[in-house]
């Protein structure tokens, strides 16, 4: 378009997958032991991918192309029974700790992928016990809430896949812009839930003392307490060059030098560290319990000899 | 080439692709991982391990999961949270089955059902083995065969009577190698609990010739019927059913030495020491030994009831450096409440009001319920000969050898360790102080403790793991016809056969005296008695209190300690529900299985 300055593509796509395995239980009796590894269930992947490019500047030494990717989708389980195995939901992501039995996430058929499965958050108690709502919308504490009393409290799985590049060039200068970011999702942030005051390490987070102060602990079970906004928008890398032509091309024939830096900001609302470092891919998302090691920021100075 | 050449080149080629192709075609599969059953017995002893596999699963999940669901439940045994609510909540995981509001999503409530299927599914598939192979060509004559299959369907009996007091009628009943899922056993509860009921019966009155006398390790005559006898004992409470008389002709028998020859331990410790297989009133005990028994066999063994720092090296209680883990959440439940002064070392400096003098309870407070002159009611304590006395750990705990006193750890980190009778939050934490508090609100040193096995200082060489877990004794079946007699009127008699057993519990000075009164806090030899009785003789044994308390209808209808007391979210009512008179089937059951029947009284709308 607009004399090849306009360029766009769009994909669309619809992927199952079936035959999934995964270990179901058993039902005993009759089976001795409690699992078994079957091929059950099917996934659905659905979205659109949008390409767009366009040389918004072109006048004489000064060009600037700037492209955006955008993909949306979903996925979903579509099925988890057949005849012969059967489950009517599956329980992923144990939260760990003695004794733990509850987990972050409970798939049913029909149900998308990323949503996490906990009780709906109604702040803290005058003693910081953590309070939540129960299925008439009355406040009581985490500690003594009915596991009927869960819901789905939030998606893990951004809704929009944003990538922006912009490539600039000036006579012999050239520089890239190169940001990226998600978007409609939320994160839960386990590391705040885990070093409160209570929780009995050496170390805890400032929060602790200061946004979290009043929690006296985080009740054991999932909760919406510490969902948070995963919406972010990363200046993943800039690089600037300047390209020497030298005159006698006999022993150089160019030469180029760079300055790149890689990771240079994060706009986000998230309070835990880099929302983009959190996979949103596989079956269980967007939990940050802190395994996570931080990208570092690199910058870096260089030169491309061509002889 | 030629024509000719070529001819007998494709047919060569031919021939030589159909026999690769029909090798290639050959999908059935050698499995590498497992031994069918034809190569798997050899001999006699492959028969033995076989049946010892069911032994070992049997011994893992019933010591833990059953435990829990037969004490916490009741009266004298608490899981004890502590440190501000905190450590050992675990999700309340084990304080729904204390404070009577578990569902069918319980995690304890599927353990125990999974691990005792594995256990009868094994029993099935042996049994089904053993009358398939060639017994010949591993001789084993039919007859030996056909007594091992008795003692599986012993050893089965037992599993399923596990399950039932848990579970009832909503059970299925599963004898087969099958794949086909069984669906409870019939859509009426009460049917059903009757059809599981006599199932039982039947599988113990038929396997009963083949079984041994006296072997204490294994399934033998006296359990078959001992276990008998504890189903026609509560048939009021699993069918509706009186069998008292049954019941008391059968322990009279039991008695009488007709299965197997028994008498009552004189003294009481032989019950308990590391060769209590010759113990004559032990009738079956499981085989321990450290490291070849199920791992998960120890767990509730002592160790729950001890405090991190139990067996370290500088300083320990026992004397010994053992390296069992120890979980610091179990107690006995108290006898007192939290009244008084608090003291900085934790507890009141009245001690508190006794729930048992004072409040008029029947029921818990457990070391208060023991007569001052009872032996047992003593700090335990061993000596380097392996003398020891006592059951409890009480008051400052100190080390074995120095005197020097434990550290406590964990909210009263600092201070000296003591136990104190009372469970509160005496220092505030998490909660403010209340008289009553359930046990989510207990302290490190809250609660008295239980040395049901004795641990020897480590000079002896006894490991307190590898002591037989008693299951049957000689004493239950005295009990039983004690308390047969007791609903029959008969309270003479009653009365002097719980003193055949009580009388080694005291000094003879002080017998005179003590074997006409029924103890403190109760005033006639009448069924209060009786089951104040039972509690003291079984303290921890982890196999019977939830079903004592049930045949005296005072599972849900009776209250102790905290029940309807304490406050705010901390109130449990004195009655509870009827409906947790039966346990519920667990959610991941009742979703593979569609045949399965949720007890009604668990089914929401």
């Amino acid at each position: 378009m607009f004399h090849n300055r306009l360029r766009a593509s769009i994909d669309l796509y619809d992927r199952r997958s079936p035959d999934l395995l995964y270990n179901y239980t058993a039902p005993q009796p009759p089976f001795i032991h409690s699992s078994i590894l079957v091929n059950v269930g099917e996934t659905e992947n659905l979205g659109a991918e949008l390409s767009l490019d366009g040389d918004i500047i072109s006048k004489g030494d000064f060009t600037w192309t700037s492209g955006i990717n955008a993909s949306v989708g979903y996925s979903k389980i579509k099925t988890l029974s057949n005849q012969i195995y059967g489950a009517s939901y599956i329980d992923m992501l144990g939260t760990g700790g003695l004794g733990q039995t509850s987990y972050y996430y409970r798939y049913t058929e029909g149900s998308r992928i990323g949503t996490l499965y906990g009780y709906e958050a109604a702040g803290v108690n005058e003693y910081g016990d953590m309070m939540v709502y129960d299925n008439d919308g009355n406040v009581i504490t985490a500690a003594s809430a009915n596991a009927a009393y869960k819901r789905y409290i939030g998606n893990t799985i951004p809704s929009l896949f944003l990538s922006w590049n912009n490539t600039l060039r000036y006579k012999n200068f050239d520089m890239n812009i190169f940001m990226n970011g998600a978007f409609g999702h939320v994160i839960y942030n386990s590391r705040r839930a885990g070093n409160l005051q209570s929780s009995g390490n050496a170390n805890v987070f400032r929060t602790a003392y200061t946004v979290d102060k009043d929690v006296r602990e985080y009740g054991g079970v999932v909760t919406s307490y510490f969902l948070e906004k995963g919406d972010f928008m990363k200046l993943q890398n800039v690089s600037l060059g300047y390209t020497f032509a030298p005159k006698n091309k006999d022993i150089l024939q160019s030469l180029r030098v760079f300055v790149t830096a890689s990771d240079i900001y994060t706009f986000t609302g998230y309070s835990g560290t880099d929302p983009a470092l959190l996979s949103t891919n596989g079956l269980t998302p967007g939990v940050d319990n802190g395994s996570g090691y931080p990208e570092t920021r690199v910058f870096t100075l260089g030169a491309t000899v061509t002889f | 080439m030629d024509f000719e050449m070529k001819k007998i080149v494709n047919v060569l080629v031919f021939a030589a692709t159909a026999l690769v192709l029909s090798s290639c075609l050959d999908l059935t599969e050698k499995a590498f991982n497992r031994i069918e059953k034809d190569l798997f017995y050899e001999n006699e002893s492959s028969v033995k391990g076989a049946i010892a596999s069911v032994y070992y699963t049997a011994e893992g999940s019933f010591n833990e999961y059953f435990y829990y669901l037969n004490e916490f439940s009741a009266d004298q045994i608490a899981w004890r949270v502590w440190n501000g609510g905190q450590w050992g909540w675990d999700n309340a995981e084990k304080f729904v089955l204390s404070s009577h509001t578990w569902t069918s999503q319980s995690s304890i409530i599927q353990s125990a059902w999974n691990n005792t299927w594995s256990a009868i599914g094994l029993s099935n598939s042996i049994i089904n083995d053993l009358q398939n192979i060639d017994l010949e060509k591993i001789g084993v004559s039919t007859e030996k065969a056909s007594q091992y299959i008795d003692e599986l369907r012993t050893l089965r009996a037992w599993c399923y009577y596990n399950l039932f007091e848990v579970w009832g009628g909503a059970l299925p009943l599963n004898t087969e190698v099958t794949t086909d899922i069984p669906p409870t056993a019939d859509p009426d509860f009460d049917t059903s609990c009757k059809k599981i009921w006599e199932f039982m019966i039947t599988e113990l009155d038929e396997s009963l010739a083949g079984l041994p006398k006296n072997e204490v390790n294994r399934m033998n005559q006296g359990a078959n019927r001992l276990l008998k006898a504890r189903l026609l004992f509560n048939a009021q409470v699993f069918i509706k059913e009186d069998h008292f008389s049954e019941c008391a002709t059968l322990c009279q028998e039991i008695i009488n030495g007709a299965y197997g020859t028994y008498s009552l331990a004189e003294d009481f410790r032989d019950i308990y020491n590391i060769d209590n297989i010759n113990c004559p009133e032990v009738i079956m005990a499981f085989a321990y030994e450290h490291g070849k028994s199920n791992g998960a066999a120890y767990n509730m063994r002592d160790v729950t009831f001890l405090p991190y720092n139990a067996f370290s090296s500088d300083l320990s209680i026992f004397g010994s450096a053992n390296d069992q883990g120890r979980w610091n959440c179990l107690i006995i439940g108290p006898s007192h409440d939290n009244s008084g002064t608090v003291l900085p070392t934790g507890g009141t400096d009245t001690g508190g009001k006794s729930f048992l003098f004072d409040y008029g309870d029947k029921l818990g407070c457990v070391y208060d319920r023991f007569d001052d002159r009872d032996i047992r009611k003593k700090p335990y304590h061993a000596d380097i000969n392996g003398n020891w006395e006592g059951l409890f750990l009480i008051g400052p705990q100190t080390d074995y050898y120095t005197g020097a006193i434990l550290p406590a750890d964990a909210d009263r980190e600092g201070q000296d360790l003591v136990y104190v009778d009372q469970v509160g939050q005496f220092l505030n934490k998490g909660r403010e102080l209340t008289t009553v508090m359930s046990p989510h609100w207990g302290e490190t040193n809250s609660g008295y403790r239980l040395v049901r096995y004795p641990i020897l200082p480590d000079v002896c060489g006894v490991d307190f793991r590898d002591i037989d877990e008693v299951e049957f004794r000689l004493s239950e079946a005295y009990y039983m016809l004690a308390e047969c007699k007791l609903r029959g009127g008969d309270s003479e008699t009653a009365k002097s056969l719980v003193n055949q057993v009580r009388k080694r519990y005291f000094k003879a000075s002080d017998w005179t005296t003590v074997q006409n009164e029924p103890g403190p806090g109760f005033t006639a030899f009448d069924l209060d008695w009786m089951l104040n009785e039972w509690g003291k003789e079984f303290l921890g044994e982890g196999r019977r209190r939830r079903t004592d308390l049930r045949r005296y209808d005072l599972f849900t209808q009776g209250q102790w300690w905290f029940f309807g007391r304490g406050e705010g979210d901390d109130f449990y009512p004195a009655k509870r529900d009827r409906k947790y008179e039966w346990f519920p089937l667990p959610e991941a059951a009742l979703t593979v299985n569609p045949g399965l029947i949720q007890n009604p009284n668990y089914v929401v709308d």
